[in-house]
């Protein structure tokens, strides 16, 4: 998988990771958000548009950098989950294939996890 | 009915890349459409991570895939001697649960549930065997 950075102003900074190749690891994709962090970086959109596949280890590796970048604790996003009242205004994805799509539904990650379509929309959802 | 079949006798996961490659042109010469055969791609490399990291402890271990067309079926038959593990029985994960207090392999369950259309599961004296099967795949 290659990944580049790119660095985006939106009302905010925005992050952006454009992976490219199967997402069927952790890595390089949790290192490379971990550093980006180190780095300062608070709003992360990956865009995803051409990964074709993806697997668990994958989605575990998009959950592990939601949990990197969430601003309040656990239980509270726990709670906002299940009342459908909280998605993460720090990570975002961008346009995943219809597999893609159909894993993240099933491991629940559409729940705190906006999905965009359109790159500048969602540069701008960031505030 | 043609059957196309791959013999790994000491299958790891770093194989996993290359045992995708093999359904993905398995089902491709026997004329699955692309659609089914990716969705069963990622039920089979979901199915296969949990053979080849838990069932045989990330050592190298014999697997065996088979790959056929029937009745507009596609099927895929995976076969190991790891422990016994029915991935028709595993409990599902709660998505709003962190990932530290969820059950190992569970998403990877979930998924493998998701993408395929009909799951069977044999223990015998041989092993594990799965079947996965995609409905109206050509």
């Amino acid at each position: 998988m290659d990944i580049e950075v790119v660095q985006e102003q939106a009302a905010v900074p925005v992050t952006v990771l454009r992976l490219s190749g199967d997402l069927a690891s952790e890595e390089p994709l949790l290192s490379q958000a971990r550093s980006a962090h180190q780095e300062g970086a608070r709003h992360l959109l990956l865009d995803l548009s051409e990964v074709p596949f993806i697997s668990s280890a994958g989605l575990r590796a998009i959950h592990q950098i939601f949990d990197l970048y969430r601003d309040v604790d656990a239980a509270t996003v726990r709670q906002g989950i299940s009342t459908g009242s909280y998605k993460s205004a720090h990570v975002k994805l961008l346009k995943p294939s219809k597999n893609a799509r159909k894993a993240l539904d099933v491991a629940g990650y559409d729940m705190f996890l906006e999905i965009h379509q359109d790159y500048r929309q969602a540069l701008q959802s960031f505030e | 009915m043609t059957v196309l079949q791959a013999d790994y006798p000491a299958a790891e996961l770093k194989d996993l890349p290359a045992l995708r490659n093999f359904i993905q042109e398995a089902g491709e010469r026997l004329g699955a459409a692309p659609d089914p055969l990716s969705e069963i791609i990622v039920a089979a490399n979901e199915a296969l991570s949990n053979i080849l990291g838990h069932g045989y402890g990330e050592q190298p271990g014999p697997l065996t895939i088979q790959v056929a067309v029937v009745d507009q079926r596609l099927e895929l038959r995976l076969h190991d001697r790891g422990p016994a593990f029915d991935p028709t029985a595993a409990s599902l994960p709660d998505p709003t649960l962190p990932l530290d207090q969820r059950a190992v392999g569970g998403l990877g369950v979930a998924m493998i549930r998701a993408f395929a259309d009909e799951i069977h599961y044999d223990r015998g004296a041989s092993g594990n065997v799965l079947t996965l099967v995609k409905h109206k795949a050509c």
